[in-house]
Order: C-alpha cells, then structure tokens, then sequence
C-alpha cells in the first residue's frame, strides 16, 4: 500500500511540473502581442472648451479691432488687429473666480434672453462687436444694443486688459 | 459617407450660402484655397471671405462647422513632426547645414474616424509625414490661434533641454523660420 501512496505522489509532483512547464510555454510570444496604434493611443486630449469669445471690427478710422477668448481653463488668447496696444497674438491666464465673476455678470443682465442681433447691416463703417457666451452669440452695433450689453463688454475688456499678457511669435 | 449641413450656427450657414452643401464639398472647397495667413486668426469666417487659409485655419474651419454640425467623430490634430529635408524637400539644406537631423515642426490636420486627413493644399498628404509624427494633441477649432504657436515653442524649449543641446531656443527658432520662410516662396 504504502507503494502505492508512493508512486501515486511521484505521479502528482511529476505531472505537477509539467503543468508548469506548460504554463511557461502558453505565456504570449512577441507574435500574439498586440501592439497598440502609437499614433492612436498617444493623442492627448487638450479640448478646453470656450466661455467667452469677443471680436470688435476695426473701422477705416482709428476704432480698435481685436479678438479675445476666454476659455474654461482661465487660458486667454489675444488677437490685436489694429489700433491697439497688444498687436498680433498674445496669451494670459484668468483665474477661476474672476472667470466665475464675468459669468455672474453675463447671467445678472438676462444675456441669454438678448435678441441675436442689435444691428443695421445698412449703416457703413461702423464697427461692430460680435460677443459670445457659452452657446449664445450676439452682433451688436454700440449704438443700437442695451446699455446692459455694451457695458458688460466694455466690463470684461477693462478685465482682460488688467491681465498680465505674453507676446506669442509667430 | 457623406453628411450634409445642416446646422443653423453662424458658419455652417454662410458655407451653405456659398454652396457648400455638405462635408465632400467643404473637404474640396478647402483644400483647392490658396495657402495663406489671414488678417485674423481669430476669425475663421475669413477661410470664406479672404479666399485662403493656412494648415491651423483651414482645418479649424472644418472642425468649427463640424462642432456646429454634431459630427464629433471629426476631430482637430496638432502633430509635431520630424521635419527635414526628406519629409520637406522645399527647405533645403536649412536643417542641415545648421549641424541638426530635424527640427521638431507643428502641423494641422483632421481626423475624421481612423483616417488623418492633410488638406492644406491641394498636394497635401499627411502620409508624407506620419512616419515623423512625435506627439499628437487634440483641439478645440477656438484653440487653435495662439495654441498651436504656444504648444510648438514649449516642446522645442523642452527638446532642447532633454537632449542637452548647445543651440539656444531663439537659434533653433530662427532656423525654422528660415525654412518656412523657404516654404512660402519669401
């Protein structure tokens, strides 16, 4: 009996191993890897998404013309046109409370409730604005929008110029 | 399979206004523009109405109707990429004669589905560069005025420092513009 019992774990530890080894043979060879789309796999996601948007159309006098957004992160693109300080691209950031309390101001006018439009196609040279928030987009003249409207702009300009701004190269 | 426009949004209209009716058509629209920098980055309505377009405001155009629009399998690429004298034939020796393999380059583009489509001009293909390609970002079509500029010059800054080069950023910047200015025939 006590044969038995032996040959039976000889048995056990021998077949034991060669599980093992079968394992080890099983494991992925550099064949059965599949490699990932680098190019796929690597893109990194760098969306961030606009808040504010303001474009002011120079004229053939000395209006200013420039184009700012502001975007979720507190990042600020510049583009200065003509007639002002800033000329060509520039870069700032806004911190989060003062973004926070340009969106309170937009909300406290009624912004999203605004017409489209405050404006005559009709009238020449006269530069108009086109401000966005979030979705809501509005063209307006300075003369024909509410005084809400043109007061909030001139609000968020005198904020964005109080930014401190990098000149980007091109 | 093609899509029509149908957005009510500000750009997909004037597109349509000039018959542009659906995303083939903006595809061929854009690409036969001429290359050129518009008066404001900022505003890519000037795709249309200046007649020309860059890599980041051509494809931006297209990526802004394409938010417009929902088609969010349509997406805006910075690539940087290995540019040289093989990938760029038209700089040159530029790179070269500087003492340098390549100087690390920021280029635009779409991805629509699997697919990266270079429609900058009309013999744009992006298979010229992906071989090149080192990183890849994507982007909102508002991001791409200052963005792309900020991005290139930081990862530039940072190839310089890892690999411990003698060359300042403003030298290797110099160089570059030297090429492109060599791209666009100045």
């Amino acid at each position: 009996m006590k044969n038995v019992f032996f040959i039976f774990l000889c048995y056990a530890f021998i077949f034991s191993c060669n599980t093992s080894n079968k394992t080890a043979v099983e494991t992925p060879t550099s064949k059965d890897i599949v490699i990932p789309d680098k190019k796929d796999s690597s893109i990194s996601d760098l969306d961030d998404d606009p808040v504010f948007y303001l474009h002011r159309e120079s004229c053939r006098g000395p209006c200013p013309g420039y184009t700012y957004t502001i975007f979720k992160s507190g990042k600020v693109d510049y583009f200065g046109q003509r007639n002002v300080d800033r000329l060509n691209n520039h870069i700032a950031e806004m911190d989060m409370a003062t973004l926070t309390a340009l969106k309170k101001a937009a909300n406290d006018i009624g912004y999203k409730n605004m017409e489209d439009t405050y404006n005559n196609p009709n009238m020449a040279d006269i530069p108009r604005w086109t401000v966005k928030f979030e979705e809501k987009s509005i063209k307006f003249t300075e003369n024909l929008a509410p005084k809400e409207l043109t007061e909030f702009c001139k609000k968020m300009d005198a904020t964005i110029d109080a930014l401190k701004w990098e000149k980007i190269d091109e | 399979m093609n899509r029509n426009l149908s957005s009510r949004f500000p750009l997909s209209q004037l597109a349509r206004e000039k018959g542009i009716e659906n995303l083939n058509a903006l595809l061929g629209f854009v690409q036969q523009l001429p290359y050129g920098r518009n008066t404001n980055r900022a505003d890519l309505d000037l795709v249309l109405h200046e007649k020309k377009g860059t890599c980041s405001s051509k494809h931006a155009f297209v990526k802004k109707i394409a938010e417009e629009n929902g088609w969010h399998d349509i997406e805006l690429i910075i690539g940087i990429y290995k540019m040289n004298h093989v990938n760029t034939p038209n700089i040159g020796s530029t790179i070269i004669d500087n003492g340098l393999d390549f100087i690390p380059e920021a280029h635009c583009y779409l991805k629509i589905g699997e697919e990266r489509l270079d429609i900058t001009t009309p013999n744009s293909s992006f298979e010229n560069l992906s071989d090149d390609v080192l990183e890849e970002h994507k982007i909102k079509a508002a991001q791409v005025n200052t963005f792309k500029v900020e991005l290139h010059q930081n990862f530039i800054k940072n190839w310089i420092a890892e690999n411990e080069m003698k060359n300042s950023f403003e030298e290797i910047w110099a160089i570059r513009e030297r090429c492109i200015e060599k791209l666009s025939g100045r």
